[in-house]
């Protein structure tokens, strides 16, 4: 079985090398700019042209058009903070929550939750979000902070270019190109309540026209106090170790390859059902992750109007820990072309492969049928971009897929952007979007250990404790939106800008669970067909099948004001609401979930000043509304106030020191939960971290 | 430990590069170092040199016949900066005696080292985009950031070497100071606009 697909693999890849190769040998047209030109510029105009030389089309009017935010590399290092989920706290529409020292919990315009699955994350082209275990797992989505060139936060579905999943949005972090990482940086970092961190990046240029960045990076987080002052056991140790080479021969090509071996320990204060006392347990435990992943992406620009893209990775993941024990090996192939037709046509279009042999094993927890399994996702796009008019261009965009777990998905989008003026842009989208079923939702069965309850409780009418058991569903079908939105964005000024983005989602066929068969245990005792078994049970049981029985909408939006005062001095506000309206056809438990895990208002103001040329001073202040609870879950988390300040000085050139104090408002908030309940949320500390550093 | 899906990669990889390598290097000039040659043909007008460094009506580039530049800077031969012509050199000292009012060198000449640490005479304008050109002395640094060409100004290695540079080109460019002793130029440098 295993040489089979590998066969077709091959053939496929051998397909695809020929097309490009073809591709490669048919042009002729020359992309040059012409100096002439470039010398008509103006100094300012010639510092915003972009030499990269395969890079996507140049901006326009319409790939402005969507409630995208950028995070710069700039805003990462005011920011202060040295991991991926902390920083997103600063964009609109995305709502973070720290469960422990090693966990966290993000999602895009709603549903939050520590297996979030409804956004896509990319992480230089490759795709971080699991098919085999539900969505983004935040832990391992690490890099050196300082070599991130930049983070899109792409809110709404991204589902006709991206794919099935990208349904709240997707979020596409990139590192700098080798090129750009010269010389050997040193960063030692440590702190209160947070991190010892050690890292280093060597880069040097091999040749003419290649460059090589090596780096490393060891943490050591240490555990977190819980709410009684004793240790959380939430420990982690995570050491990374990566390359990557950009070659770049001429204006036309350019070859990345990279690499990386990531090795983690995230310890957990892990809670489960001991069937013995029928008691909740806690205890720590000890959990290992290993990755590996090599990747190469090719660009060709055959000439002005004409660019290839062809990206190959192969992906491995080993996994032990309390609720997952898992191997993973993933391939994934994408080829991808822009080709502009006249002077109104723009069209990109694609096709890929991604094949994953995964190996679930069985724990106490979780047991899944089978325990292997193959996915397998085929996939192409195409993309219109029409320029109607000089003001008015549209967007017509259709992705069509073929997965192991649900049938064909098509997924289109439309989308219409209008200048007025140079300084209004309005847009308005209208676009479907698919989640696709998991091995979770289909396969596996898992004891939730927040669903024991205790006789006479809310939720059990029952004289006997009562056990839930999620089960997958084999005839589970994707979750569906169909999301309208509405934005415009005003730039008052060259350093003034403001942006709104308003959203109705509505979704249909969302998970929700309903009871199936009651049973008496030990025994397994059909409780329809015995209610007597009452009598001699311990406990009972209920299995909780995945169904499709959730639907309705959310209504929300986000405004971004973005000012930049003088050269030293800049700020930014944003404000972003979300209102839920979810029903559930069906008797079970967590169906109405996602109402209670957003809060309704997220607040952003962050001020950022340069000093002179060595200090700069840093302010961020955010509000993060309550989040209401729910009976099986717990109550939920108090409206919080965070403050943080950074302090940084370039002491000479080579040489740059920083302190950050984050949390400082007050000395510890719980604000983000596992929807298992498998893990303790624990109190978020005020921390104060130095970080020292040296680049040669 | 990794399965041989592990090898089925490595054919890959050797596919993608096989692909690279039958592409002919190309000999023209490279978009960045046209934007490059076009941003220092346009901050020119933003210098001055001292009376007794123009010797005649030309402003002289030296940049070395090897140096990839040297085919971007001939588009700017012969075009007109303050009512001089530029005259494109093809020896940089310290090899050549020839009067050089700018001198440029690129990451990919080896001479960068020695134009900052040679005595250079008054009024010789240094350019370069090799790494740290400016904190190590020199006095204008093209960089590349966020693939745009930015520059770094060292005002004190240009005062030193009696040049004027006027005010709004600094405000474009980040500064670089490598000689805090001598507060009193970057004042003097930052009234002359």
């Amino acid at each position: 079985m295993r040489f089979l697909w590998r066969d077709r693999l091959a053939r496929f890849v051998q397909t695809i090398v020929c097309v490009s190769c073809c591709l490669t040998g048919s042009l002729a047209a020359s992309s040059s700019m012409k100096f002439d030109d470039l010398a008509d510029l103006s100094l300012e105009e010639l510092m915003s042209i972009d030499i990269s030389t395969v890079t996507e089309k140049a901006q326009n009017a319409l790939s402005r058009a969507s409630a995208s935010y950028t995070i710069s590399r700039e805003d990462i290092e005011h920011s202060g903070r040295r991991t991926i989920p902390e920083i997103l706290r600063m964009a609109p529409g995305v709502h973070v929550g720290r469960v422990d020292n090693n966990k966290w919990t993000v999602s895009l315009r709603g549903f939050n939750g520590r297996f979030s699955n409804n956004y896509l994350v990319l992480l230089d082209g490759r795709t971080m979000y699991s098919r085999s275990i539900p969505g983004i797992n935040w832990q391992q989505i690490d890099t050196i902070i300082e070599d991130i060139e930049k983070i899109d936060v792409i809110r709404g579905p991204g589902a006709s270019l991206w794919g099935s999943n990208a349904v709240n949005g997707v979020i596409n972090i990139m590192t700098r190109s080798a090129r750009e990482t010269h010389g050997l940086q040193l960063a030692l970092s440590s702190g209160s309540a947070t991190n010892n961190e050690t890292q280093f990046r060597y880069g040097m240029k091999l040749g003419n026209s290649t460059h090589l960045r090596l780096y490393g990076k060891h943490t050591e987080h240490d555990a977190f106090e819980d709410i009684n002052g004793q240790s959380a056991h939430d420990e982690n140790r995570r050491t990374l170790l990566g390359f990557r080479s950009d070659r770049q021969p001429d204006d036309k090509s350019s070859l990345t390859i990279s690499g990386e071996y990531t090795q983690s320990h995230p310890d957990d204060l892990f809670a489960s059902v001991n069937f013995e006392t029928l008691e909740l347990q806690v205890a720590p435990t000890k959990n290992k992750i290993d990755t590996f992943h090599l990747r190469t992406h090719w660009t060709k620009r055959l000439n002005d109007k004409n660019q290839v893209g062809l990206q190959i990775y192969y992906d491995r993941e080993e996994r032990d820990t309390t609720l997952l024990v898992l191997e993973r090996d993933t391939i994934d192939i994408d080829l991808k072309q822009h080709l502009s037709l006249g002077k109104t046509h723009s069209w990109v279009w694609g096709f890929g492969y991604r094949f994953s042999q995964d190996d679930l094993s069985n724990t106490n927890l979780l047991t899944a049928v089978p325990n292997d399994l193959n996915v397998k996702v085929a996939q192409a796009f195409v993309q219109d971009q029409i320029q109607v008019t000089p003001n008015l261009s549209a967007l017509l965009g259709v992705k069509v897929e073929d997965n192991s777990f649900s049938d064909i998905e098509i997924q289109p989008s439309l989308k219409f952007s209008l200048t007025l003026g140079k300084a209004h842009l309005t847009w308005l989208s209208v676009a479907k979007a698919v989640r696709t079923p998991t091995r979770v939702g289909t396969q596996v069965r898992i004891d939730i250990p927040s669903l024991l309850l205790e006789p006479g409780s809310e939720l059990n009418v029952f004289p006997l404790p009562l056990l839930a058991e999620l089960a997958g569903n084999s005839t589970l079908e994707s979750e569906e939106l169909i999301a309208y939105e509405l934005g415009h964005q005003w730039q008052l000024s060259e350093n003034f800008n403001i942006d709104l983005a308003i959203f109705y989602n509505d979704y249909s066929k969302l998970n929700g669970t309903e009871f199936s068969d009651l049973l008496c245990q030990p025994g397994n005792v059909l409780f329809a067909n015995d209610p007597a078994c009452l009598g001699s049970a311990r406990y009972l049981e209920t299995p909780l099948l995945f169904n499709n029985s959730v639907s309705g909408h959310t209504l929300g939006g986000e405004l971004v004001i973005d000012k930049q005062m003088t050269a030293r001095l800049s700020s930014e506000f944003n404000i972003s609401y979300i209102k839920y309206e979810l029903a559930s056809t069906s008797i079970g438990f967590l169906n109405e979930l996602a109402d209670v895990r957003n809060p309704e208002l997220l607040t952003n103001l962050k001020i950022n000043y340069r000093v002179d040329e060595r200090w700069s001073l840093d302010f961020w202040l955010r509000h993060v509304g309550k989040v209401e609870g729910f009976a099986a879950l717990g109550p939920g988390f108090d409206s919080y106030t965070a403050l943080d300040l950074r302090a940084a000085m370039q002491v000479n050139p080579f040489l740059q020191l920083e302190i950050v104090g984050a949390n400082l408002t007050d000395s510890g908030h719980l604000e983000g939960a596992s929807e298992l309940g498998e893990v303790e949320s624990q109190p978020i500390p005020r921390s104060l971290r130095a970080t020292i550093k040296l680049l040669f | 430990m990794f399965r041989p899906l592990h090898a089925t990669v490595i054919n890959l990889t050797i596919a993608v590069l096989l692909i690279l390598f039958n592409t002919p290097a190309s000999a023209e000039v490279k978009n960045e170092q046209k934007v490059k040659a076009a941003i220092v043909y346009k901050l020119l007008r933003y210098i001055s040199w001292p009376e007794e460094a123009v010797v005649s009506n030309t402003i002289n580039l030296c940049v070395d016949q090897n140096d990839p530049f040297y085919s971007a800077f001939s588009n700017i031969n012969g075009r007109l900066v303050h009512k001089r012509k530029i005259v494109l050199m093809h020896q940089p000292p310290p090899k050549s005696t020839i009067e050089c009012q700018i001198v440029f060198t690129s990451e990919d000449s080896r001479l960068d080292a020695l134009i900052i640490n040679a005595e250079m005479k008054k009024g010789v304008l240094t350019i370069s985009d090799t790494m740290q050109f400016a904190e190590r002395g020199g006095m204008i640094n093209l960089v590349v950031k966020n693939n745009r060409v930015r520059f770094k100004i060292n005002p004190h290695a240009a005062y030193r070497s009696e040049l004027r540079i006027n005010s709004s080109l600094l405000s474009l460019a980040d500064l670089v100071e490598t000689d805090r002793s001598d507060d009193n130029s970057a004042a003097s440098l930052h009234a002359d606009s």
